[in-house]
């Protein structure tokens, strides 16, 4: 009897091709009750491997294969021991270059079947530890030699990296991905034979009838590897305190009075009951290390289902009040919750390296790791990946995409040239597969135990250690994972809350300030103003807001969770809804699509807009318990088509049991997809639209100083260029970067931004702070008296001067001349070798320069901001426009429902697919007094679209149309300003000037 | 020392057209078919649309639908080319070309066989245009810089020649802009050029040399010189030696190390064979390929003089790897030998112990009665 123990998935990355799955299947058609998987150097396929088992009735063996540079043994999982053992041979691997394999088994072979050739290792572990002499196919001669010098018994394995023969190409492929070479050059020893597969049992049996010994050894190892972990159970995080729950319950209750100042009853009960929930599920020590992490930083933002409990609101995790704002602390914690739920909380995002610090301090290397990502091909990168191997590049890929699509174009079955046939076949094979090991943006697990315990660490790159699991595979083990991720936002508010601290005294602190009433915030909200506010800027968003004509916090919070991709004709319908009902002593107008669903979707006026109305309406609808609906909206989230469409049946029969028609249950079923990929809960929504509100108090307030945090912390929906022009229209004055006056960053003061220096290209970071280390000791007196104090190149003192920093300060000077001067001071300075610089040359006697001309300022501008500061980009146009008909942005509302002609500069803009799979584009232009909404639909898109580029004039012809009071216009034609036929007649005429 | 400087101006573009009529109707660019290429000549139509060289080509397509594009073709340009030179040749005895379309020549003492240089300018476009349908322009001055920049010049005002006299350099160069000078090809200069504002030539000739050599070295000192009309360098006729060349084009391309290796061994097997033929040795060669992404890999090797299969292919081996130390596939592999020597002549090795060859001569035999694929060896059997 034969059992397969040496066993590789496609986890034993770029090595191995079978997915855990098919080799599960397998195995369970062949009768072997056992599944051993031992992966190279990793164990990344262990919760997929446990999962598979229960799946198809087998026993996992865990074990992996330890290979370094002459040696590997193939170790097998007995006990507990073992299993530590393995981890933290295979994390010390990880963490050592110099790790050595025997002397690593010599100190932790307890609880582990070896199973090698290696004769270095047979020498120093017979008899003292579990080792066998590995017989695999090809290798027979030299298992019996040292079978004779040692005495060691033989076991029978395969080596399986492939599951046939037939796969060994594909195995041969990964290998030359995974070494950056080609099939003709593989190295020696970096591919396995072809006999290294899977082969049937009774196979094995015959070639090796033989050896009845090895092949007995093979059941023998299989019933000896009895140890597995549990897997499901919750890991929690250490406690620091004796009594966790008492420590919370002070806490919470120490923080109530602080926020509340009076604990009424409602207050008492709603944090007694939680604690109790918490207490039950044994999540007291998650909010506890969680407390603890925010109360060190300065501003943070709790999200996801947390944020509807009042426990996390009194722990200052997060900031929404529950029970004013209607939170249902269920959709967090329930009793018929299985897993864990997630702990989000958001930091400013240069703080969470902080964050992490202050953890990994905290705990301990060895209780600590991060949560991976385990990186795999998809179709895009397959292709790409083995065209490299087949020494194609970019050029026949765009040949083979262009074939593709004028087949599918003309209906007929692509002929593509070889290979590509054969590339396209192998790269269907490879997707999916694994292919490295990153790092996941914030996941972070936490062990009371040693980490090693339950599975070996990783480093990374960041300096942080990874766990070899994914977030699901993380969870699928029962760690609980914490996310600590980072917020640009968070520090836009901080850094606006300093500037106004600085520039006014003024003292406002996040935690205590709350913008809810703030009559100005509301009315920026309600006009859509909301350009750089915290996740309602998106053009799309701020004609939600136009449309809505409300500033309240629910709507915001409303509306931050309709604004998701699928919901576009739920979102209009909810609009409408809101505004009839919004007037007092009014009935709703319209119809719930069941009676059942009008309790449960009142505050939504009767449609599906937060995560937790799929669950609690097909609670309502179609009989589902609690966790059934809650696994509902999970699966809509995730896409999965199979179980959708089981879950779907369900869901239709649990409807027409309760009577519902199919029209009804199409309509709901329909409006339940509009939550695929990503949509929000109502706490999770309420805190992000608590920190939108913030954002829109300070623009509202100090727009200077948010503006210019805006641009300075980087990273929102729009260009630089698009808020300096927004800040513009604001009224804010725009002043360029000063070499005494500037900071790093941009910097906001009494309606003036001024240009940081950041945004000066080519300038390094580190050159910016000697600027501002020697400004300290006084302002710079002139250019040579800053070419002193600061060493920097002459290349960044020329972009400094080109960049206007020293036109305040040398106004009497040219920027060419200011140029001769500092190239004469670095001759003077740096260059020594006499012949370059004779005595007789003067700085007097440098020639005075021309000054630039407008387009050469310009151009300038364009070369180190990436943008014009001085002019809007459309004056360059200014004869083409002078001769055109057109109306500005300003005047829209005048024009509704006719035809105009517009001149715009595309800032931003999203392509999305109509339900008939055409693409059509959103397009955000802005012209000299405002920007304006437009839309490309698909006949227009088709014949326009290759035009559409970005930072570009445009000008536009169509219909404004006014949507609910939102004016868009609907492009009829677009032409580009800068069409090289009229560019050449312009840019004449513009350098002329 | 009178110099001619002989400019076609779009030459290759000019050579598209009189091989194909057809492409006079609409401006023209020659760039390479794929993706992020960029243009390498465009017609004196598309210039003035605006192309330039270097631009992409996909921002050409999309900018100028009506552009034609053809890709280059090295061998129609080479055969032009060697027109064009043999008619300059016939003409004048000291020739330099610089480049396709572009011949410097050294007209010292002409002038009693062609009467003045302007005249011997005309003739010499007349002939051109007569022979191969090429409009010529020529730059006539007392040096190869000031004759190529009048070359070029003479084209904005559609006329066949410019003649600088002697000592009018400065006057000629200083109403130019600076692109009109060498040094604008270089990167580092032009952006100093921009940074000083300095626009004419004229703003360069103002300044004082020895404050450009501060400020840019060697290369400032050599864009005062050329500014003020300056070069010394005489016109060099190129080098001329003899040599072997083999080359083979895979179809289609191909990256599989086997094949290329055997081909290696193809294409020595034939420079040995016409080394043997005609009884010279060679100690130097050089391997070149070509991959499909028109990437060029060059490495030369000295060896010991030689005219065998072995020693040849085991000294190419030794440099393969890093020559084709790329995964992308190879379009062709090109083998010259040079500074051969005759057998005759060779210096033989003092304490030479190999072996004659004998089996060389007789395959050698087999081969030039047969064809020379007659007879193989197994190694080169998977050549492309």
């Amino acid at each position: 009897m034969f059992f397969h123990l040496h066993i590789h998935s496609y986890f034993s990355m770029m090595w191995g091709t079978a997915p855990i799955d098919v080799l599960a299947k397998h195995l369970a058609e062949q009768g072997q009750p056992v599944f051993p998987l031992t992966d190279r150097n990793g164990m990344y396929g262990m919760v997929h491997q446990l999962r598979a088992c229960e799946e198809y009735g087998l026993r996992p063996i865990i074990g992996c294969e330890l290979v370094t540079p002459g040696h590997r043994a193939l170790c097998l999982v007995k006990t507990r021991t073992g299993y530590r053992n393995l981890n933290r041979m295979l994390t010390d691997h990880y963490h050592n270059p110099d790790w050595s394999l025997d002397e690593a088994l010599l100190e932790s072979h307890q609880g582990l079947v070896i199973i090698t050739q290696n004769e270095e290792l047979l020498q120093l572990l017979h008899p003292d530890a579990d080792i066998y002499i590995d017989l695999f196919p090809g290798a027979a001669a030299r298992a019996d030699a040292l079978h004779r010098k040692y005495g060691a018994p033989q076991v029978v394995t395969s080596h399986a990296y492939t599951i046939s023969e037939r796969a060994h190409r594909l195995h041969l492929l990964m290998r030359a991905i995974g070494t950056n070479s080609k099939l003709s050059r593989l190295p020696p020893g970096s591919f396995e034979p072809p006999e290294s597969c899977l082969y049937d049992n009774d196979f094995m049996s015959q070639r090796f009838a033989a050896y009845p010994k090895a092949l007995n050894a093979t059941r023998e190892i299989a019933e000896a590897c009895s140890f597995a972990p549990g897997i499901g159970e919750p890991i929690f995080p250490p406690s620091e305190y004796s009594e966790s729950y008492k420590t919370l319950r002070d806490k919470t209750y120490a923080g109530l009075h602080r926020r509340y100042g009076r604990i009424t009853d409602t207050i008492r009960e709603r944090a007694d009951y939680e604690l109790d929930m918490i207490r039950r599920k044994g999540f007291s020590n998650c909010f506890l290390v969680i407390e603890d992490v925010v109360t060190r930083f300065s501003l943070t933002c709790g999200r996801g289902s947390a944020a509807s409990s009042i426990v996390s609101y009194a722990l200052g995790i997060t900031h929404v009040e529950p029970i004013e704002h209607n939170l249902f602390f269920e959709r967090f914690l329930n009793p018929g919750r299985v897993d864990p739920p997630d702990i989000d909380v958001d930091f400013a995002w240069d703080e969470r390296d902080h964050v992490r610090d202050y953890l990994w301090q905290k705990y301990g290397r060895s209780h600590i790791a991060m949560v991976c990502n385990q990186n795999r091909f998809r179709p895009r990168s397959a292709i790409r990946e083995i065209a490299k191997v087949y020494g194609l590049g970019e050029k026949e890929m765009t040949e083979m995409k262009r074939a593709l699509y004028k087949a599918r174009k003309g209906g007929d079955p692509p002929r593509l040239a070889e290979p590509w046939p054969e590339i396209l076949k192998l790269a269907k094979r490879i997707e999916d597969y694994p292919r490295q090991i990153s790092v996941h943006c914030g996941g972070v697990v936490i062990t009371p135990d040693d980490i090693a315990n339950h599975c070996p660490l990783r480093p990374m790159p960041i300096g942080y250690d990874v766990i070899p699991w994914e977030k699901d595979g993380a969870e699928d083990y029962g760690f609980v994972k914490l996310d600590f991720l980072g917020n640009r936002s968070l520090a836009v508010i901080r850094d606006t809350l300093a500037s106004v601290r600085e520039n006014y005294g003024v003292g406002i602190t996040y935690e205590s300030f709350n913008p809810l009433g703030d009559p100005q915030a509301k009315m920026l909200i309600q006009k859509g103003q909301t350009m750089g506010c915290f996740y309602v800027e998106s053009p799309a968003t701020r004609q939600l807001l136009e449309k809505t004509r409300m500033g309240d916090f629910e709507t915001l919070v409303a509306i931050s969770s309709i604004i998701r991709p699928a919901a576009n004709k739920i979102s209009s319908e909810w609009v409408k809804r809101h505004r009839w009902m919004s007037k007092p002593a009014r009935k709703p107008n319209w119809k719930v699509i069941h009676p059942k669903l009008e309790e449960v979707l009142v505050e939504t006026h009767g449609l599906m807009v937060y995560q937790e109305d799929v669950t609690r309406t097909a609670m309502a609808v179609a009989g589902f318990d609690a966790v059934m609906g809650d696994k509902l909206r999970k699966i809509l989230s995730k896409k999965d088509k199979q179980k959708l469409s089981d879950i779907q049946a369900r869901f239709v029969e649990g409807c027409r049991k309760n009577g519902l028609n199919n029209d009804q249950i199409s309509e709901i079923w329909t409006m339940m997809q509009s939550f695929a990929g990503y949509s929000f809960c109502k706490p999770h929504s309420a805190s992000y639209a608590l920190v939108s509100f913030k954002s829109a108090f300070l623009k509202a307030h100090y727009p200077a100083e948010f503006m210019a945090s805006v641009i300075s912390n980087q990273g929102g929906f729009y260009s630089t260029y698009a808020y300096l022009s927004h800040a513009r229209r604001l009224g804010l004055e725009v002043l360029g970067p000063d070499i005494n006056d500037s900071r790093i960053v941009y910097h906001g003061r009494d309606g003036t931004i001024r240009i940081g220096f950041m945004q000066i290209k080519g300038l390094r970071r580190e050159s910016m702070r000697l600027i501002m280390e020697a400004r300290e000791d006084g302002p710079f007196r002139d250019l040579e008296d800053f070419l002193h104090r600061v060493p920097i190149s002459l290349e960044e003192a020329k972009r400094l001067i080109l960049a206007g920093c020293f036109d305040a300060l040398e106004s009497e000077t040219n920027r060419p001349t200011l140029n001769w001067r500092a190239l004469y001071w670095y001759a003077l300075h740096q260059n020594q070798a006499e012949d370059l610089f004779p005595d007789y040359i003067r700085r007097e006697d440098l020639p005075t320069m021309e000054p630039y001309s407008r387009s050469t300022r310009l151009l300038l501008e364009q070369k180190l901001f990436g943008f014009w500061v001085t002019e809007h980009p459309l004056t360059r146009y200014s004869e083409t426009l002078k001769n055109t008909r057109r109306i500005h942005a300003v005047d829209l509302p005048r024009f509704r429902n006719r035809t105009v002609c517009l001149a715009g500069w595309l800032i931003t803009g999203k392509t999305v697919t109509t339900h008939k799979g055409e693409p059509m584009s959103f397009l955000t232009f802005e012209d000299e007094t405002g920007v304006f909404e437009t839309v490309l639909f698909p006949d227009v898109y088709r014949k326009r679209a290759h035009l559409v580029d970005y930072a570009r004039p445009f000008l536009v012809r169509g219909e404004i149309v006014s949507d609910m009071g939102s004016l868009s216009l609907t492009i009829h034609d677009l032409e580009r300003l800068d069409d090289p036929a009229r560019r050449t007649e312009e840019l004449k005429n513009f350098m002329n000037a | 020392m009178p110099v001619f400087h002989l400019d076609i101006e779009a030459f290759l573009t000019a050579a598209e057209r009189i091989r194909d009529p057809a492409l006079q109707r609409a401006p023209l660019v020659v760039a390479l078919p794929r993706a992020r290429s960029s243009v390498i000549a465009a017609s004196p139509d598309a210039k003035q649309l605006g192309i330039v060289r270097d631009m992409p080509l996909e921002r050409v397509q999309r900018d100028f639908p009506g552009v034609r594009v053809v890709p280059p073709d090295h061998r129609l340009y080479d055969r032009a080319n060697t027109a064009v030179l043999e008619i300059v040749h016939d003409f004048c005895p000291l020739v330099e070309p610089v480049g396709y379309g572009h011949v410097a020549m050294d007209m010292t003492g002409m002038r009693k066989l062609y009467g003045s240089l302007e005249d011997a300018a005309r003739l010499l476009c007349k002939q051109l245009k007569q022979q191969t349908r090429l409009s010529a322009t020529v730059g006539i001055a007392a040096n190869k810089l000031v004759s190529t920049i009048a070359a070029k010049e003479v084209q904005k005002n559609n006329e066949i020649l410019y003649l600088v006299p002697d000592d009018q350099e400065v006057r000629f160069l200083a109403p130019l802009a600076c692109r009109a000078l060498p040094e604008w090809n270089d990167r580092t200069v032009r952006r100093l050029l921009f940074e000083l504002n300095l626009r004419r030539i004229s703003q360069i000739q103002a300044i004082p040399r020895d404050i450009f050599s501060f400020a840019l070295g060697k290369p400032g000192t050599n864009l005062h010189r050329h500014a003020m009309g300056i070069d010394p360098q005489p016109v060099t006729p190129p080098d001329q030696t003899p040599r072997l060349v083999e080359t083979h084009r895979f179809i289609p391309d191909t990256n599989d190390d086997r094949v290329l290796q055997a081909t290696v061994y193809r294409l020595v097997e034939k420079l040995c064979f016409s080394m043997r033929a005609k009884e010279v040795t060679a100690r130097f060669a050089v391997m070149h390929m070509i991959y499909s992404d028109d990437v060029h890999r060059r490495r030369s090797f000295r060896f010991i003089a030689c005219n065998e299969e072995q020693p040849l292919y085991r000294t190419l081996m030794a440099g393969y790897r890093r020559l084709c130390d790329r995964r992308r596939r190879v379009r062709s592999i090109s083998i010259t030998v040079q500074e051969l020597v005759s057998t005759r002549e060779a210096q033989l090795l003092l304490f030479d112990k190999s072996k004659p060859n004998r089996l060389a001569p007789k395959l050698d035999a087999i081969r030039q009665r047969f064809g020379r694929d007659a007879v193989q060896v197994g190694r080169a059997l998977k050549a492309g």
